[in-house]
């Protein structure tokens, strides 16, 4: 059943967040120290997924509502209310199928675990959206400005990390074989077209192109689909290859706290089993037909074509390479006492559309044995500040954990303008440590 | 606690809970107002009937005036077609060893001189017995380099009673001088005693006689040339009004490389107008001895003389007859070979010699315009694609250059030519350009019930009307040109 869930909320979920807010018993094993915080030898963890969403301009909800009978309706001008002139949705999600930790030694451990991510970061501006949804009557005499970015993908993650202990000193690095599923990039985004008043002729200006895989299909301007028409099976080990690295490290400044930090996304996926790229590169103008080749007789013309001239989208097949955003994550945790820790983490990612930053505190508190509570407070480079939340639960070799960065959209999480969370659980083969020591190790 | 967990599960997967049914999700309908351009042009009156017209060219005079031309079918007259190969259907038996036979020819022509073509000669005999003959024939009047043709075959022994012929003698080139009425023939047979002998079964074959030259005196021939007409596509759509001409011409240009003077003899040339009526020319021109054409005397064999027939206003009734009406010009019109009205009576036909006959009805477009209103029809595949469009908005600006204002309709024809609606309630008017730069314009808002009614067209009806505001002379240039823009909004459901 959870596994279910999980299938469902991969494809409109996503995942990157501030993880390293929250002690180890709430992450799926990307903590590199993880296997030496209590005497587990062996740890498994089953189906879990994180994501985060940053939304600027309208919320992925904005453009949905529903109509008396409950029926879903996609409303991109309910969105356009909500619209500023830069809008952008960027996310990243990572559900992990199945992984294992196991240490070898008191200094040596090494995980594995195979996981499915996916990033989405679209930028679109507002004469987009006002194109679509009221057309160019009101953007007459002025460039308008239809250029978009896109770093959408999925791909598979088989990932090997190796981690040392010397001390107080934890290193780690990790590999990762990458399989894309799907992709569409923008790899240069300018798409300008200026309409003149009372005739209309249209003048463009463009140097764009857009590489995609598995996601479109263009014949023309009335003939575009967006859908995913490669083979999902053939995807987990595909020729759209990619290596990927992460890079760990933490210090016991003392004996209750401990920085550490993560670098990740140092990566890249070549797209060549199925790469499409559509490219225009063009400065031109069309102020219509030619009314001689309309009276001209035998002669046939056709709209679309004049248009299409205009944009001039050329079509190719080569193969690209797109990188992975860059992933900072830094935090300090103290443990105040036995039952409470604080946390101090910031985390920074590089989207090829720009960079976000949060910064969050959080304080988390042990119950009594099996349960711990947390509570967060995130502030956010373009959003302000949120309520986050969580809690684990540990039964003898089983534990589940879920929290949330922003409590406030707990019931309707898309249609936050920042959201994470987090939803997991694991096997250890040992005696679990239910302590909330992320920071403090075994035998404090 | 475990209720807890459970409602917590719960609100985190309500959060993407409203996204879940998608599949059923519905695009709310969208009837954005896409502004685009639909027609830009700026084009001169001749663009505009050179796209419309498959026949008409143009001339443009020194000063401008553009002169519409109506070429008819070139027609060819080929000495081949008068040379045609002549069969001689019977052998020539020589009588004696100086003898004389004729070879037909046409009638009523002379041959002082002829060069044979593609064809050939040979000789039989039927030896009276079984000796064996060297035979020697000569016609003094083939000339072969400059000598008297002469063929020599031998008649082997034993052949008694039976055909010798000789080899083909080809009379390629071979001249012909003198008559073809009598041409002397001897021969010179002897035995193998080297005895003069004569023969009373000797005979000369000719199959055919053709000639590639031929040169001499003529009668007066009368040479049938098809019949041929002119279209004018240009004023086929008349509805209303009146255009005069001030000087429609038709031009005919003769092209004559056969060495002889040629009259032509107008057996019809007539205007026939959109009803089938027709108009004939009249023109002193057209009595017999007025126009003689030019021709290569003897000695210019390659060379074509030129002769142009112009009727005009001047020497023809062409301006009373030729209108916007107009449709079709018929001409009939032969040729008459040494006519009664020529001194000559030597010529010569080569094989080369032709008579080229381009005619030509050239319109310069200088007259006098009454409310003169043509249309057209453009088929349209559908405009179905017009159904989700609830309101149209048209941007129309024209710059009229020409000496005139135009005024422009547009009706929607269904299948059965039944007018379902017009775009503008009543034509509009577009004044002719006075400033350069200025320029009219209007606004018309179609419908979206309008929209509905003209979708089942089948084609779309353009009037254009010429209107002239002063009893001037109208001329228009080659430089006079029309700029037109049109842009629209459509505000559509997507």
């Amino acid at each position: 059943m959870v596994c279910f869930l999980f299938s469902v909320n991969v494809i409109f979920c996503q995942s990157l967040s501030n993880s390293f807010l929250y002690p180890n018993n709430f992450t799926s094993g990307v903590d590199h120290s993880h296997a030496f915080i209590d005497s587990t030898k062996f740890v498994i963890y089953l189906p879990s997924f994180q994501f985060g969403l940053e939304q600027e301009g309208p919320t992925f909800s904005s453009y949905f509502r529903t109509d008396d009978s409950g029926r879903v309706l996609i409303d991109p001008l309910q969105a356009l209310e909500f619209a500023s002139d830069e809008n952008s949705i960027r996310s990243g999600g990572e559900l992990t199928g199945i992984g294992f930790g196991v240490k070898l030694n008191d200094r040596i451990s090494i995980l594995g675990r195979y996981s499915a991510n996916y990033i989405a970061d679209v930028d679109y501006p507002l004469d987009a959206l006002t194109l679509l949804t009221r057309g160019n009557s009101i953007l007459l005499g002025t460039d308008v400005d239809l250029s978009f970015t896109s770093q959408s993908q999925a791909y598979h993650q088989y990932q090997l990390s190796f981690n040392y202990k010397a001390k107080k000193f934890t290193a780690g690095v990790g590999v990762a074989y990458l399989s894309g599923i799907l992709d569409a990039s923008v790899e240069r985004s300018q798409l300008l077209l200026e309409v003149s008043s009372f005739f209309y002729s249209i003048r463009a200006n463009t140097d764009f192109r857009l590489n995609a895989t598995n996601t479109i299909v263009y014949e023309g301007l009335d003939d575009v689909f967006l859908f995913y028409d490669g083979s999902f099976a053939d995807s987990f080990i595909s020729s759209d290859f990619g290596l990927g690295l992460e890079l760990y490290a933490d210090y016991m400044v003392a004996e209750d706290t401990k920085i550490k930090a993560k670098l990740s996304g140092l990566g890249f996926i070549n797209w060549e089993s199925n790469p499409k790229n559509y490219s225009s590169f063009e400065q031109g103008s069309f102020s219509g037909f030619n009314v001689l080749d309309i009276i001209t007789r035998n002669q046939s013309i056709a709209y679309l074509d004049s248009l299409e001239n205009l944009i001039n989208l050329v079509k190719t097949t080569e193969s690209y390479r797109t990188t992975l955003p860059i992933n900072v994550d830094i935090a300090v945790h103290h443990q105040f006492n036995d039952d409470l820790m604080f946390s101090l983490a910031g985390n920074y990612i590089d989207f090829s559309t720009g960079s976000v930053f949060q910064l969050g505190l959080a304080a988390n508190y042990k119950v009594f044995k099996k349960l711990v509570l947390a509570a967060s407070v995130n502030n956010h480079s373009r959003q302000g500040p949120t309520v986050g939340g969580g809690l684990s639960i540990a039964f003898r070799n089983f534990s589940i954990w879920a929290y949330t960065g922003n409590i406030a959209v707990i019931n309707n999480q898309l249609n936050a303008t920042t959201s994470s969370a987090s939803l997991g659980m694991k096997i250890n083969f040992g005696n679990q440590n239910t302590s909330l020591v992320t920071a403090i190790p075994e035998g404090k | 606690m475990g209720r807890a967990v459970i409602f917590l599960l719960f609100l985190l997967f309500a959060g993407c809970g409203e996204l879940f049914d998608l599949d059923d999700s519905t695009l709310v309908p969208l009837t954005p107002e896409i502004a685009v351009p639909l027609i830009s042009t700026q084009t001169s009156f001749q663009e505009i009937l050179d796209a419309t017209d498959d026949v008409v060219q143009f001339e443009v005079d020194q000063s401008g005036l553009l002169t519409l031309v109506y070429p008819g079918d070139t027609i060819d007259v080929t000495a081949q077609q008068l040379l045609l190969p002549i069969p001689v259907f019977d052998d020539i038996l020589l009588l004696d060893t100086v003898s004389a036979f004729g070879l037909p020819f046409i009638p009523g022509v002379t041959i002082d001189e002829a060069v044979f073509k593609s064809n050939s000669l040979f000789f039989t005999v039927v030896p009276p017995n079984s000796d064996s003959y060297s035979i020697t024939a000569t016609i003094p009047s083939f000339r072969k380099n400059n000598e008297a043709l002469a063929v020599t075959f031998e008649v082997p022994s034993g052949m008694i009673g039976q055909t010798v012929q000789s080899a083909f003698v080809d009379l390629n080139g071979v001249e012909v001088i003198g008559s073809l009425d009598s041409i002397g023939i001897n021969y010179d047979a002897r035995n193998s005693a080297g005895e003069r002998v004569s023969f009373n079964s000797l005979r000369l074959d000719i199959d055919f006689v053709n000639f590639s030259f031929v040169q001499g005196s003529f009668t007066t021939q009368v040479f049938p040339i098809p019949e041929r007409t002119i279209r004018v596509n240009t004023f086929s759509n008349v509805v209303s009004g009146e255009v005069v001409f001030n000087n429609p011409l038709l031009e005919i240009e003769i092209n004559n490389s056969f060495g002889f003077p040629i009259e032509p003899a107008v057996n019809e040339l007539s205007i026939i107008d959109n009803l089938g009526d027709a108009s004939p020319f009249s023109s002193d021109l057209f009595l017999p001895g007025m126009i003689l054409l030019d021709y290569p005397r003897i000695g210019e064999e390659l060379v074509a003389k030129s002769t142009i027939i112009e009727l005009n206003k001047d020497n023809s009734n062409i301006a009373d007859i030729f209108d916007q009406e107009s449709q079709l010009i018929s001409l009939d019109i032969d040729a008459i070979a040494f006519p009664e009205s020529s001194e000559e009576s030597k010529g010569f036909i080569s094989e080369d010699s032709n008579l080229n006959i381009q005619t030509e009805l050239k319109i310069p477009l200088e007259g006098e315009v009454s409310d003169y209103i043509i249309f057209e029809n453009y088929a349209i595949d559908s405009l179905l694609e017009l159904e989700s469009v609830e309101e149209l908005q048209l941007n129309i600006g024209v710059k009229n250059g020409l000496p005139v204002d135009v005024s422009f309709q547009i009706h929607f024809v269904g299948k059965s030519f039944n007018i379902i609606d017009s775009l503008f309630n009543e034509p509009i008017i577009i004044p002719q350009n006075e400033n350069p730069e200025s320029q009219f314009t209007t606004t018309v808002i179609v419908s979206q019930e309008k929209i509905q009614k003209i979708i089942p067209s089948g084609f779309i009806r353009t009037f254009i009307g010429f209107i002239q505001n002063e009893n001037e002379t109208v001329r228009i240039l080659n430089s006079d040109e029309i700029e037109i823009e049109v842009g629209a909004i459509i505000k559509t459901e997507i």
